[in-house]
């Protein structure tokens, strides 16, 4: 017994001693500029904040003057860095074109006084891949907190032409594009636990500053040392300017009439709700709005341009809605020419409801409050998103959460994700600090809980969340023993409590337009009245009688024209509307009927009313339609050859009949493998490279009572003709890598009886009958919980955890997935990949269209086309909605960060798509069958497949007899 | 005045048919011109959507035929295939009697009983009540909920609560293990099914005179079972009629509830139903003749059962 104890104790020491070295050398004094594997680490320390940081530096003087410091006088550059000085670009002189999207740059700075500072950059960006530049500041030998380990610099956009109108009368926005011009901005919280810049306290005396650059190229201009920003009060402000004068000037700017913008996907939208919208139509789709749920997040910003008649005071009033936040206020921050005027306009905050309202910037006792413009010359308003009050609670709660996690986790390590109710696990001996831990945070919620009730002034929506978490520690913290049994709900709290506090971060707002006007100039309604909006109710519902929605613009101007279906949902086919009136038509002259439709081509052919193209159809229609004579043959059309090159390698198989080609991809989705690296580096694991690998680290995660996530997705109608064979499970990346196959060379019959498959087959049964894997789980919350660190899952599916589950945001990662050690050393790791694609029908022959139709098909899979649908449909939908684009050069202009790339890039060469063969929906089928039998009935896996095989060749046999193949 | 032109018309007729016995049809209609005038929208309905169907369906299956080609006349080999070669046909054939056999009575008299125990209730109760057995049938799809009842994952609702309660260990896959499929399709079948024939039920419940009770008890009726039995059963004769018929295609007809639970196919064709077979011929093979053969076989087994629930209730309501 005490050998035991002696034993696990020499364990832990070993334990710790090799986590802790790794991390104390890291940490400690650093003369080289750290490598970016190093920086990896360091972000996963999240418990250095900017608020531990200001604490400890504690109560320090404000700095009185700026320092500039010149880009292109450094003193070290990294090898890695590839760095051009140049004396003057674009109006600015002594810069440096920072091409490597690695490396650093170290500067030497003088501090005359010991004080603080907030960081300024100038820069310049370089189109790169579209991302937000990232980049990261040491100060002498570390980085004084997390947050300034990695932040963004961003760039500028507005639409090409504006909105502009579709043949149809309808609003469409135009291409979004970047544009270049020196801008400055400060070293800021990206997620908003700041809103003011990051302070730096620097003593008297020489100090080394270091610039990181991670993924894109930029040209820094020069990094200013600024007095952090005091702004003046409006008192001191009308002192400034003098007296007020009233006037009747006033103008109207739309507010999706842009001048600047922070993202791509900010644009205009339309908005019915009131006929004070300005614009307003009825019948047509007018763009005449923008924000929204799009315009959410911290630093995001618009931009507008205003010109005055004479000089003086201006009103500037808002037309704006927030429905979004049930009882809470979003904010703004207001800079004209780039500058704050005065305090106020530091924090605007715009109430909730549910209708349409208008404000004008106004201190607390209501009084409107004017900013001075000058005539003559153009002016530029912008409206920043600041988190507000509430962004020191959220940065706590935020701490709370990832502490709690790391609480829940190390108690699951112990008690398994299913814990025997009847058993004493003694959690809160077993970890010493678990009672301590929880009775901390629970005093920090409760404080964290007055202080956000103070703030909003109710606690409506605050004290369930917070509360039912400290009930539920509390009761934790009374009866130790009955800890297993509340994990599950002490798990479910954590995560809800940190998804509010992401929401809480959330600041959207819809905005209509700015009135800019003379002090008591007169302005215009902001609401229908009760009976007015009752009639327009009224008249809208009448007017949809006569609206045809499923179809979009008018093209009896046109002599070519083609019809196109599109089997997605409205949001994408405007999209896609917007981009054949911007893009397409004007450049080749053919009009486009484009009409929504779930329907099947087949019952286009019955009906006599095919189109000529077919937007996104499930994968394995094309070869079953082909079969039939329904597709036209678009292997012969002269730039096919070009087409090809477009798309990965084999992404034409799934299409492929007999050496005719029936489609053109439009999405590939393919697997990719996620894994937590807190957890990883808790239980010293490395991200396996390998099948064989893999099975190790599985073995040391569920000896650790966590899961390991294999995908099994059950066939289902549609789905088995669809979605093809590729990415439903682990199958056909374990049988591409051992060498084996799915059908034979000609298709004729399944290649399953060879002994690859049946290997790759009892591997693949192996997982869920001796390795005990689930079959069915929810990747998403398991992943985020904590208690499922390893897994693969489509690669889409990054979107969602990037976007949705902030509390775990840098503490894992997307790798390929697993391969097979080849016997010449090489590793494959071939998969079959999922996805839709477009086709063009035999009906187009028969309308003379086929020159026309193929024209669109080859614009359609170009990369423009598919950047601009893939950007405009994430605009509309968010990350989430992110197209899993098959064009591989309009792939790399999605926002994905350097790493990611790769990676993703990686695991796509390798892709081997597999061929749809006629019959081929048996093999899905049957397959499943097959895994069923061996699951479920405890069946011999052997035995299973190649009975089950049988099957699959009868049918495949079948089928060729009824084409006449045979 | 309305009322005895159309009593002189029914004269008239049953005149004629004393008389000569059956008339010519063409003169019939001649003469009655105006009453099939006024059938007509509906029997040109019924014909172009039902009767041209049916007899297009029977046609068909006499043809192969793959939807965008053109038919081929292929004789009965439809039928022999269907017989002869296809073992997931007769597994289909094997389920869905079951399921009509099963949960076709089963809903049946929990449709009854229910409406009866409802009808004890008072008024707005019972109201209440009836808004809650009928809303199953009211919101068509809402049967998805079952899904996340019957899911697989470790932490679905019944696999939860049976682990939590130490009955099971591991999670049951009960929407793809075939031990369990056709059992799970089978109860969300009668929760779904306790719709239109319920509410004919409580119609017929409240139709029945109050007076016939107090009649009853007059004569000695002890208790509530005896009412039940000796008044209000036989009285239901036409809504049983009306319920057993909807109760019997329904239970032929399952489909939607068996492809979103279980898929289609399900695990080994656990849950497959001829419907089903249809669809899966028909939409995912275009193999239309096929599926034409597969329904007109569905209609005969149809036709035949009513005929079967004919006969059974005649003989209920003679004794």
């Amino acid at each position: 017994m005490r050998f035991k104890k002696l034993m696990a104790l020499a364990v832990a020491i070993i334990v710790l001693v090799t986590v802790m070295v790794p991390i104390c050398s890291v940490s400690a004094a650093h003369k080289e500029p750290y490598t970016a594997e190093e920086i990896d680490l360091l972000l996963l320390d999240k418990s250095n904040t900017y608020q531990k940081y200001l604490a400890e530096v504690g109560d320090k003087p404000l700095a009185t003057d700026s320092i500039i410091i010149k880009a292109d006088k450094y003193y070290a550059a990294s090898d890695d860095a590839k760095i051009e000085a140049l004396d003057s670009y674009e109006g600015k002189d002594n810069v440096i074109k920072w091409d490597s999207a690695a490396g650093s740059v170290s500067y030497e700075v003088d501090v005359p006084a010991d004080a603080f500072y907030s960081v300024k950059f100038s820069y310049y960006p370089i189109a790169g891949s579209g991302n937000k530049i990232n980049i990261g500041l040491q100060v002498d030998d570390g980085f004084p907190y997390t947050d300034l380990t990695s932040f963004s610099l961003n760039r500028t956009y507005n639409s090409s032409e504006g909105i502009k109108q579709d043949t149809a009368g309808n609003d469409y926005n135009t291409t979004q594009v970047e544009l270049f011009d020196w801008n400055e901005k400060f070293a800021v919280s990206d997620s908003g636990v700041s809103d003011q810049p990051f302070l730096i306290y620097l003593t008297k005396g020489k100090h080394s500053l270091v610039v990181y650059s991670f993924n894109e190229p930029f040209i820094l201009g020069d990094i200013t040392l600024c007095t952090p920003a005091k702004h003046m009060t409006y008192k001191e402000y009308v002192a400034k300017y003098g007296q007020i004068k009233d006037g009747e000037w006033g103008q109207k700017i739309e507010a999706e009439d842009t001048f600047k913008k922070s993202e791509q996907n900010m644009v205009a939208s339309t908005d019915r709700t009131s006929t004070k919208n300005s614009p307003f139509n009825y019948t047509k789709t007018v763009l005449n709005v923008i924000g929204g749920s799009t315009w959410s997040y911290a630093g995001q910003w618009l931009e507008w341009e205003v010109e005055v008649p004479e000089d003086g005071y201006y009103e500037i009033f808002l037309r704006f809605k927030q429905s979004y936040k049930s009882g809470l206020p979003t904010h703004r921050r207001l800079l004209i020419d780039g500058e704050v005027p005065f305090e106020e306009a530091d924090l605007i905050s715009f109430g909730f409801s549910n209708s349409w309202q208008g404000k004008s910037l106004a201190n607390d006792k209501g009084e409107t409050l004017y900013v001075y413009l000058t005539a003559g010359e153009k002016h530029t308003i912008r409206l920043e998103n600041v988190v507000g009050a509430l962004s020191d609670s959220i940065a706590n709660i935020n701490s709370i959460v990832v502490e709690l996690n790391n609480i829940y986790r190390q108690c699951l390590m112990i008690t398994g994700t299913d814990p025997d109710i009847y058993r004493d696990y003694y959690l809160h001996q077993e970890i010493p600090d678990l009672i301590p831990t929880l009775e901390a945070s629970a005093k920090e919620l409760t404080k964290e809980y007055e202080n956000i009730k103070e703030i909003i002034g109710s606690d409506r929506d605050v004290s369930d969340i917070i509360n039912v978490l400290v009930y539920n520690i509390e009761d934790m913290i009374e009866s130790p023993s009955t800890i297993p049994s509340r994990l599950d709900t002490f798990s479910g709290n954590i995560g809800s409590l940190s998804s509010w506090a992401l929401e809480l971060k959330d600041q959207p707002l819809l905005l209509d337009y700015l009135y800019v006007c003379q002090p008591n100039a007169e302005k215009p309604a902001i609401n229908d009245n009760f009976f007015g909006s009752i009639w327009r109710e009224v008249k809208s519902f009448f007017y949809s009688f006569i609206t045809d929605y499923s179809n979009f613009a008018d093209n009896s101007t046109y002599d070519d024209v083609i019809t196109v279906w599109v089997n997605s949902g409205r949001d994408q086919a405007n999209v896609i509307n917007a981009m054949i009136n911007d893009l397409f038509t004007p450049q080749y002259n053919i009009g486009v009927d484009l009409k929504i439709t779930n329907a099947s081509v087949i019952q286009a052919y019955l009906s006599g009313r095919a189109p000529d193209i077919s937007l996104m159809i499930g994968r394995g229609q094309p070869v079953n339609l082909a079969l039939r004579g329904a597709l036209y043959d678009i292997s012969k059309l002269d730039g096919f050859e070009e087409i090809k090159s477009r798309f990965q390698e084999t992404s034409f198989v799934p299409y492929t009949l007999n050496g005719a080609v029936y489609a053109v991809p439009d999405t590939q989705n393919f697997y990719m493998m996620f894994y937590r690296k807190d957890i990883f580096q808790e239980l010293e694991l490395t991200a396996p490279k390998t099948w064989d690998e893999f099975w190790k680290v599985m073995k040391v995660i569920q000896s650790n009572n966590m899961e390991v996530g294999l995908p099994y997705t059950a066939v289902d109608a549609s789905g088995s003709v669809d979605n093809g064979m590729g990415s439903r499970n682990i199958f056909s990346a374990i049988l591409l890598q051992k060498g084996g196959r799915f059908y034979n060379d000609d298709l004729s019959a399944t290649d399953l009886g060879t002994a690859e498959a049946l290997d790759a087959f009892q591997i693949w049964t192996d997982i869920y009958t001796k390795m005990d894997s689930q079959v069915t789980y929810d990747f998403y919350n398991r992943f985020r919980a904590g208690n499922m660190p390893l897994g693969l899952a489509m690669y889409t599916e990054y979107n969602r955890l990037s976007a949705a589950a902030p509390e775990i945001a840098g503490l894992w990662e997307m790798i390929p997935i697993p391969g097979t050690m080849q016997e010449d050393g090489t590793i494959s790791r071939a998969q079959g990949g999922s996805g839709s694609a477009s086709v063009m029908l035999r009906a187009a022959e028969d309308h003379g269209n086929v020159e026309s139709a193929w024209t669109f098909l080859k614009w359609w899979c170009s990369a423009e086309a598919q950047t601009r649908y893939a950007l405009d449909v994430e605009a509309v939908l968010g990350v989430v909605g992110r197209v899993a684009t098959a064009n591989r050069d309009a792939f790399k202009n999605l926002s994905w960060n350097g790493k990611e790339y790769k990676n993703l890039m990686t695991a796509w060469d390798a892709i081997e798509e597999i061929p749809e063969a006629p019959g081929g929906y048996y093999l899905t089928r049957d397959l499943d069958n097959a895994f069923r039998d061996v699951v479920y009935n405890e069946r011999n896996a052997r035995e299973s497949l190649l009975s089950w095989k049988l099957s699959v060749d009868a049918e495949i046999q079948r089928k060729r007899e009824e084409f006449g193949l045979e | 005045m309305r009322k005895s032109r159309g009593n002189a018309r029914n004269l008239v007729l049953s005149k004629e048919y004393t008389k000569k016995g059956k008339i010519p049809y063409h003169k019939d209609i001649a003469k009655h011109w105006q009453l099939y005038l006024m059938t007509a929208p509906y029997m040109i309905g019924f014909f172009i959507f039902t009767v041209l169907p049916i007899l297009a369906a029977v046609v068909l299956s006499f043809f192969y035929y793959n939807m965008l080609e053109t038919p081929t006349f292929i004789g009965f080999n439809n039928y022999f295939n269907l017989i002869v070669a296809d073992t997931v046909f007769l597994k289909s054939i094997k389920n869905t009697l079951v399921f009509a056999i099963i949960t076709g009575p089963l809903s049946y008299f929990l449709c009854l009983i229910i409406a009866w125990f409802i009808n004890e209730l008072p008024r707005y109760l019972r109201v209440f009540m009836t808004l809650v057995f009928y809303a199953p049938s009211l919101s068509s799809s809402v049967y998805f909920i079952w899904q996340y009842l019957f899911s697989g994952d470790s932490y679905g609702f019944i696999n939860g609560i049976l682990t939590k309660m130490g009955i099971i260990y591991e999670p049951i896959q009960w929407l793809s293990d075939e031990s369990y499929t056709l059992a799970v399709v089978m109860i969300v079948q009668v929760w779904m099914s306790l719709g239109t024939s319920f509410l004919s039920f409580i119609a017929g419940f409240q139709g029945i005179d109050k007076s016939l009770y107090e009649a009853g008890d007059v004569d000695g009726i002890k208790n509530r079972y005896q009412e039940f039995f000796y008044i209000t059963f036989p009285l239901l004769k036409p809504q049983l009629l009306f319920s057993a018929v909807m109760q019997i295609v329904s239970s032929f007809s399952v489909s939607a509830v068996s492809q979103s639970l279980c898929g289609l196919p399900s695990t080994n064709y656990s849950a497959h139903t001829i419907v089903l077979h249809i669809t899966d011929y028909g939409n995912i093979r275009y193999e239309m003749g096929y599926a034409c053969a597969i329904s007109v076989i569905l209609f005969l087994i149809m036709l035949g059962a009513r005929k079967l629930i004919d006969i059974l209730l005649s003989y209920v309501s003679d004794t």
